[in-house]
C-alpha cells in the first residue's frame, strides 16, 4: 500500500506495491478460511476498529496537528445512534448506519466551531470535556439511552435489497470482511483526500496556520472539514462495534478507548497511514500475547505510550522506513 | 436562606480542593509550559499516602501529618520531573503531554492493582465535628481545608513574588532562553516547580481525603475539573485558577443543591465552554503571568 508517487492518483501506483497489497489483501480475507477459528477472526476485527479508529483521529491530530481527545465522543455517537435507530424506531440497518456517521459529523460541527477558538493545549482538554459530557449523557438520559445498563440486542449488519431479500452479516467471518472493507475503503478514500485540496490545506494549517490564511486557505472551514470527516468515520466504526457486540454502554466514551486511539497513532506514527495500520495490530495483538490482568494491561499501554514518546517519536512507521531504505529495491528520498 | 448560605459554604471547601489542585497545575505550565496531565493522579497518591500513614502511625498529629505527606508528595514530584521531564522540558508540547497522559494510566492501573479499587475512608479528630452560626453547619474539618488553603495560597503568593527561585520562575515563565542566558538553570528550576506543584496535591490530598472516598480512579474528574479551572482562569495565571477554582465550586454546590445532582459534574465544563465562547482568554483576560 506504499509506493505512490506523485501526480495522479492510481496512475503511478508501482505494479509490485499492487501486488503486495492484493497478496494481503486475499490473504486476510480468506484467514478465517484458513485458522478456522473465531478468537483470531476477533482480533482481526479488534485490529481493524483501532486502525480505523486511529486514522481518523490521525486526520486530526497527526494532518491538521491538532492534538484531540474527544474523538472516543463521536465512536460512542455513532453506536449509540445505530442502537437507538435499530432498536426503538426500527429504522432499516443501512439507514441507521448513514445516519450514525452523518449525527457523529454534524455533532463535531458543533464541537469545533466551540473548540477551534481555543490555543493547543486548551483544545485538547476542550475535546475531552465533550467526551465526559457525552458519557454523562449516556449515562443519565435513561429514557433514550437506557443509563448504565446500556442498550442490548442490536441487531447485525444488514442490507435489504428489495426483491432478493436481506443479506445479514452474521458470523465473525462475515462481519470481519464487513469491516475489512470497509477499512479499505477507508484508506482509499484518505490517501486520495490528502493529495487533495483539503489535504494541502490540512497540511499547510499544520505547518504554519498564519501563513495558510495568507496564501487563501480559510483555516476555520478546512479545519471543520477535516473534523467532520474524522468524527464520520469514527461514527461508522462505532455503529459497526455496535451491531457488531449486539451490545452498547457507556463505557464507550471511556478514557481507555481514547488512551487506545492515541497510541495507535503515536506508535504507529502520527501523520502516517501504513504506520498506524501497523500500530492497530500491534495495539491488537500484543496485549493477547501477553494475556494479563485489565489494570496491568492499561499499565503496559501506558509504559509503550510513555517509552515511545520519549524515545522513539515517530513511531513504528519511522522504524519500518530506517529498515526499508537499506533495502536493495527501495526508492530512494521518500519523503 | 441558611440553606443557600450552607450550599455556598460547601462550594468554598470543595473549591479550596479545586484551587490546591489546580493552582499547582496552572504553576507548572506557566513555568515550564508542560500540561501535567498526571496532576490528579498525583493527588490520588497523596491521598492514599496521607492514609496509610494515619494506619501506620495513628499518634502523629494531624498537623504533622499534612506536612509529612507534603513532604512525600514533594519527593515524588520531585523524581518523577528528574526521571521524565527534564528529558522532555526542550521537545515539543505534545511530547510532554502525552507523556504525563501516559504516566497519569500508569498510576491510576499500578494502584487499582496494588491496592484495589474498593474505596478507603480515612478519619481524623475534626471530621464529626461540627458548630452551627446563624443555622449554617460548619464542619470543622472543611473549615480547616478552607482555612489551610488560603493560608497556603498567601505563602505560595510570597514565594513566588520575594523570593530568589520564585523570581527565577517567573523569569523562565516570561523568556525561557533570556533566563538561560542570565544563568538560571532550567532543569533545576523544573524540578522545583514540581517539587511545589506536588507537594500542594500532597497539602490537597491530606486534608481533602478524610472528607472523600479514597480509590484509585479519584483523580481522574478532579483532573479534567482542574484543567477547566486553570483555562478558565488563564492557562499559567496563578491567581486566575484561585479565583475560578473558588467560582467553579460554588456553582457546582448551588446546582447541587437546586437544579440536579446527576449533571454536577458536567457542570465545569458547561461554565468552561460559556466562558470560552464570550471570554475567549479566560476570565482574567491574557495578561500570563504567574
Amino acid at each position: 500500500m506504499n509506493g505512490e508517487g506523485k501526480g495522479g492518483p492510481l496512475r503511478n501506483v508501482r505494479f509490485g506495491a499492487i501486488g503486495v497489497f492484493v497478496a494481503f489483501s486475499t490473504l486476510l480475507w480468506v484467514l478465517p478460511y484458513l485458522v478456522q477459528s473465531s478468537y483470531v477472526t476477533h482480533i482481526l476485527i479488534l485490529a481493524a476498529m483501532y486502525s480505523l479508529l486511529g486514522l481518523s483521529a490521525d486526520l486530526i491530530i497527526g494532518h491538521l496537528g491538532f492534538l484531540t481527545f474527544g474523538h472516543v465522543a463521536f465512536f460512542g455517537i455513532g453506536a449509540y445512534t445505530l442502537a437507538i435507530l435499530t432498536t426503538s424506531c426500527q429504522v432499516p440497518y443501512p439507514f441507521a448506519f448513514l445516519a450514525a456517521g452523518l449525527l457523529s459529523g454534524a455533532l463535531s460541527i458543533l464541537l469545533g466551531v466551540a473548540s477551534f477558538r481555543l490555543s493547543y493545549h486548551s483544545f485538547a482538554i476542550g475535546t475531552l470535556g465533550f467526551a465526559m459530557i457525552a458519557q454523562l449523557v449516556a449515562r443519565n438520559w435513561i429514557a433514550l439511552t437506557n443509563g448504565p445498563m446500556g442498550l442490548v440486542r442490536i441487531p447485525k449488519a444488514a442490507l435489504q435489497i428489495p426483491g432478493l431479500g436481506e443479506i445479514t452479516a452474521k458470523s465473525t467471518t462475515a462481519n470481519w470482511h464487513l469491516i475489512f472493507v470497509f477499512l479499505i475503503i477507508v484508506v482509499f478514500f484518505i490517501r486520495r483526500l490528502l493529495r487533495a485540496r483539503i489535504g494541502r490545506a490540512m497540511h499547510a494549517i499544520r505547518e504554519n496556520e498564519t501563513l495558510a490564511s495568507t496564501l487563501g486557505v480559510f483555516p476555520l472551514r478546512y479545519k471543520l472539514l477535516t473534523l467532520f470527516v474524522g468524527a464520520m468515520i469514527a461514527g461508522f466504526t462505532g455503529a459497526y462495534n455496535a451491531s457488531f457486540l449486539s451490545v452498547v454502554a457507556p463505557d464507550m466514551f471511556a478514557l481507555e478507548w481514547t488512551t487506545i486511539m492515541l497510541i495507535v497513532v503515536f506508535v504507529g506514527g502520527e501523520g502516517s497511514v501504513r504506520g498506524i495500520i501497523l500500530g492497530g495490530i500491534c495495539v491488537a495483538v500484543v496485549p493477547e500475547l501477553l494475556r494479563m490482568v485489565p489494570s496491568l494491561r492499561m499499565v503496559l499501554y501506558g509504559l509503550i505510550l510513555l517509552l515511545m514518546i520519549v524515545f522513539r517519536p515517530d513511531g513504528i512507521e519511522g522504524i519500518v522506513q530506517t529498515y526499508m531504505q537499506n533495502l536493495p529495491f527501495s526508492k530512494k528520498g521518500h519523503p | 436562606m441558611s440553606i443557600f448560605l450552607q450550599q455556598v459554604f460547601n462550594g468554598l471547601s470543595i473549591g479550596a480542593l479545586y484551587a490546591l489542585v489546580s493552582v499547582g497545575l496552572t504553576l507548572i505550565f506557566g513555568v515550564l509550559e508542560v500540561v501535567n496531565f498526571a496532576h490528579g493522579q498525583f493527588f490520588m497518591l497523596a491521598s492514599f499516602c496521607a492514609f496509610f500513614l494515619s494506619v501506620l502511625l495513628p499518634r502523629v498529629p494531624y498537623p504533622l501529618l499534612i506536612l509529612l505527606t507534603s513532604i512525600a508528595m514533594g519527593i515524588f514530584g520531585g523524581l518523577y520531573a528528574w526521571l521524565v521531564i527534564c528529558r522532555l522540558i526542550e521537545r515539543s508540547w505534545k511530547v510532554s503531554l502525552l507523556a504525563t497522559l501516559a504516566t497519569s494510566i500508569i498510576m491510576t492501573n499500578l494502584a487499582i492493582f496494588v491496592w484495589g479499587a474498593v474505596p478507603r475512608i480515612m478519619t481524623t479528630p475534626f471530621i464529626y465535628r461540627n458548630f452551627s452560626v446563624a443555622g449554617v453547619s460548619f464542619n470543622l474539618q472543611r473549615v480547616i481545608i478552607l482555612g489551610v488553603a488560603l493560608l497556603s495560597f498567601f505563602l505560595l503568593q510570597l514565594f513566588i513574588q520575594k523570593t530568589k527561585p520564585g523570581k527565577a520562575m517567573r523569569a523562565i515563565s516570561q523568556n525561557r532562553e533570556a533566563s538561560s542566558v542570565v544563568g538560571i538553570r532550567i532543569e533545576k528550576m523544573a524540578l522545583l516547580t514540581f517539587v511545589v506543584g506536588a507537594g500542594l496535591c500532597g497539602l490537597s490530598g491530606a486534608l481533602v481525603g478524610p472528607v472523600v472516598n479514597i480509590y484509585p480512579n479519584m483523580g481522574y474528574m478532579l483532573n479534567l475539573k482542574a484543567f477547566a479551572v486553570v483555562i478558565m482562569g488563564g492557562f499559567g495565571n496563578v491567581k486566575g485558577a484561585v479565583y475560578s477554582a473558588f467560582i467553579l465550586g460554588v456553582a457546582e454546590a448551588l446546582a447541587a443543591g437546586y437544579i440536579t445532582t446527576d449533571y454536577v459534574d458536567a457542570i465545569s465544563f458547561g461554565l468552561l465552554i460559556l466562558v470560552l465562547l464570550f471570554m475567549p482568554h479566560g476570565l482574567f483576560g491574557k495578561k500570563v503571568g504567574i
